[in-house]
């Protein structure tokens, strides 16, 4: 597995399941992406090129596939979770050396639960997340757990 | 690494270099996407919702990037690329057995470069493209090459 050296770009994303269709979503609400990348003169992508922005789309399809997983592993492990639990994800690109690798930052915020299940059914749900599964052992994951 | 036996849902991409920003984008232009799952009554995710999107999305942060691998391939090899060239990138989510799993289609159009010239670019990019190393081993990556 490669290491980040340097952090070149991190896309963030922030999940939490809405049970109320008309709530304002806020700051880490409706993605509402542009995606065409203007004030490059000669290379645009379409709906590309800045790296933040492509670290941001692949931080949000998983956190999406991730929340939900996070859910069933929680009913798998029998524990109710609180209507506030949130992912955060922030994915990194950087460099290592002249390459360049992915690195990814879970938050997994469960007000009210002790740690170490909250650990045991982030662990569980990575098992499960395709997304997860697709860069095991090939990029750095790491898991802060806030239970405040 | 898991192969997907059978195909739930699909996401695509389509990334080619513009230079021109005031040209039309058409069906595949400027992505502009709407992240909130409406029409759920209970589970809403934010920014996130429905395995299709997060397909598109984690499509569209890997063509983002592997079309920029695929230009430095192409200079690294001294191959003069067509202004027409582009990659689409299909994302699949699919069931092996219990689990889940992802795997991509890549079709890469170069038209009037030779067949083989392309796949060796197309080799090279997965080498420094850092979402193509970040799964690679563990889904299943498949390759098209266009050269009309």
């Amino acid at each position: 597995m490669e290491k980040i050296e340097t952090v070149l770009a991190s896309g963030n994303t922030h999940a939490t399941v809405n049970r109320d269709p008309n709530l304002q979503s806020g700051e880490f609400g409706v993605f509402d992406l542009k995606l065409t990348a203007p004030g490059v003169e000669d290379v645009e992508f379409i709906a590309t090129e800045p790296h933040p922005t492509a670290e941001k789309l692949f931080a949000g399809a998983w956190s999406a596939c991730y929340t939900t997983v996070f859910g069933i592993a929680a009913s798998m492990k029998k524990v109710t979770l609180p209507p506030d639990h949130s992912v955060d994800i922030k994915v990194n690109v950087g460099q290592t050396g002249t390459a360049w690798f992915l690195g990814a930052e879970f938050t997994v915020r469960v007000p009210g639960l002790d740690k170490d299940v909250v650990e045991k059914i982030a662990h569980l749900a990575h098992q499960i997340c395709p997304y997860s599964k697709s860069v095991r052992g090939n990029i750095e994951i790491g898991t802060n757990i806030v239970t405040a | 690494m898991s192969k997907i036996e059978q195909v739930l849902h699909s996401g695509n991409s389509h990334a080619t270099v513009n230079r021109d920003p005031n040209v039309p984008r058409g069906e595949y232009g400027a992505l502009d996407l709407k992240l909130s799952a409406s029409g759920r009554e209970n589970r809403e995710f934010i920014g996130t919702g429905l395995h299709p999107r997060a397909e598109q999305l984690f499509s569209g942060a890997w063509s983002a990037c592997y079309i920029s691998a695929f230009e430095i391939a192409a200079s690294m090899k001294k191959v003069t690329l067509p202004s027409d060239y582009s990659v689409d990138i299909q994302v699949s989510i699919g069931s092996v057995g219990a689990g889940h799993c992802l795997g991509a289609q890549f079709t890469i159009r170069a038209p009037g470069l030779a067949k083989e010239v392309v796949e060796s670019l197309a080799h090279q990019a997965h080498q420094l493209c850092p979402y193509s190393k970040a799964v690679h081993g563990n889904i299943e990556v498949g390759l098209n090459v266009v050269t009309v």
